[in-house]
């Protein structure tokens, strides 16, 4: 079973690029294509070129072109990691998918190289899955699985969602895990310059954040959601354990709770093919009646409710009842 | 007698070759330079920072740049009517005049030159908003006086990478 962790969209908080006008048909078309982009490219080429228009004395108007300038876009080198939760509920037995979101802020096409830690508390990452279909959730059959130390290739102002898979078993009671996202080119102090290792062979510089990123998710065993287990024997009239006519069923309900509870009800339906064995309700061993009256239990040809009231915190309550297969 | 009335056979007008004659100007008196200069910060012992215009060499989205023409008149004589048009290039947004230059006409179509001021853009909704430097796509200025012989001048603009 898969604890589903990580449900916010980020379809709300999607970048676009601010309102610009655009004149010329041919910028319009490629801003068209990349409509993320509120930044420059890394690697564009801005030419610049001016015409002089001038009349000599008794000349016709004459025009002249300048030189062409033209510069290279470098490199800016930014990254963003936003953790979808804060803090994150793990259960024994199950995995727990912890989504962190990374977002290339830079201008230029970028690797990230993303490692996960837990700090001294020592959580087992299990494995690391890209969110492939970008639903925000993980889904086993169609997230893909992210190698370690695999980097992440984002365009500009691109994001992308990954899960971290931990066995909620390991969790402690105080644990955490933090994703950290590094660009590959270059990372280190803002303004630190890498020359040629930009796109189309222009300079990397870090940006201002470093180039680098992380983001923590607390974690912990969870707290306060009871659990109702159901177990059955049966007693066949051979004295066996063959659920054939005539085998009396014991059903046995243990509920848990790991914080105080009001107003617990617990109802369970007599199965269809069985009918309840009259007198064979109990609530932590002691019998109760099948009438509805003074004591916590009912049972009847449908069905058996026991109203636990309110429930101290750590508290169990064990349940038992019993049917004849017809 | 001679009959009085003569035919005139019609004379072929050399057209093409009287538009050839044009002198080519790129070959004249008159030289125009294009430079991009950005701004160098250097702190000096005394904890100052002096900033210098180089020319720009690497450029990150943010940065700003300044657009520079240089005119000369190598000629003898004086050159008058002079137009500097400048298109803003891709991801580039105009700001402003650079200090030591007149202020040019400014454009968002290329067809229509004024002050920003003077200039309005097509919003969404079918109706129409005052320009900012965002939309400025033409830079132009018209010199009011001519060039004179061996005379040099200088305009430029601020501008900004997107």
């Amino acid at each position: 079973m898969n604890v589903q962790l990580g449900k916010g969209s980020d379809r709300n908080n999607r970048r676009y690029a601010p309102g610009c006008f655009v004149a010329s048909a041919a910028a319009a078309a490629v801003l068209a294509a990349t409509p993320a982009l509120a930044a420059t490219q890394a690697g564009s080429a801005i030419a610049n070129t001016a015409t002089l228009t001038a009349t000599t004395d008794g000349g016709a108007p004459q025009s002249l072109r300048s030189n062409t300038v033209t510069l290279t876009t470098a490199e800016i080198l930014d990254v963003a990691i936003a953790a979808d939760r804060a803090t994150a509920e793990t259960r024994g037995g199950e995995t727990a998918a912890v989504g962190f979101v990374v977002t290339n802020t830079g201008n230029g096409q970028e690797d990230y190289t993303v490692v996960f830690g837990s700090g001294s508390s020592g959580v087992a990452v299990d494995r690391l899955v890209i969110d492939s279909d970008g639903d925000g959730v993980y889904t086993a059959a169609t997230d893909r699985p992210l190698a370690p130390g695999t980097a992440v290739s984002l365009a500009p102002g691109q994001k992308t969602r990954i899960f971290v898979l931990l066995d909620g078993a390991q969790v402690g009671a105080a644990a955490t895990i933090t994703a950290t996202a590094t660009a590959r080119t270059g990372s280190g102090a803002p303004g630190t310059v890498y020359p040629a290792a930009g796109d189309a062979g222009g300079d990397a510089v870090v940006g201002a954040t470093s180039a680098t990123a992380s983001a923590t998710t607390q974690l912990g065993p969870t707290a306060g959601v009871p659990m109702l287990a159901k177990s059955q024997s049966v007693l066949s009239p051979d004295g066996g354990a063959r659920a054939v006519p005539g085998a009396i069923v014991t059903y046995r309900l243990l509920a848990s709770f790991p914080t105080a509870t009001r107003g617990v009800v617990i109802d369970d339906a007599i199965p269809a093919g069985t009918t309840y064995v009259a007198g064979s309700l109990k609530l932590d061993t002691v019998s109760l009646s099948d009438a509805s009256d003074g004591d916590a239990g009912s049972a009847s040809a449908s069905a058996i409710r026991v109203a636990l009231g309110d429930v101290p915190a750590a508290a169990s309550r064990d349940i038992q009842f019993s049917v004849k297969i017809q | 007698m001679p009959n009085p009335i003569r035919t005139i056979a019609p004379i072929a007008i050399p057209l093409a070759a009287m538009l050839c004659a044009a002198p080519a100007f790129a070959a004249g008196p008159l030289q125009v330079e294009a430079k991009v200069l950005t701004e160098q910060k250097t702190r000096a012992a005394d904890g100052t920072v002096r900033v210098a215009l180089v020319p720009a060499r690497r450029i990150v989205p943010g940065d700003r740049v300044t657009f520079v023409l240089a005119y000369r008149n190598t000629g003898a004589q004086p050159i008058g009517n002079v137009v500097l048009d400048n298109p803003v290039p891709k991801g580039i947004a105009y700001r402003a005049p650079a200090a030591t230059s007149a202020a040019p006409d400014l454009s968002v179509d290329g067809k229509t030159f004024g002050p920003l001021a003077s200039l309005r853009v097509a919003a969404a909704n079918g109706t129409t908003r005052a320009a900012t430097p965002d939309d400025v796509t033409h830079v132009r200025w018209r010199l009011e006086r001519p060039i004179t012989a061996g005379a040099q001048g200088q305009l430029a603009f601020d501008a900004v990478l997107r």
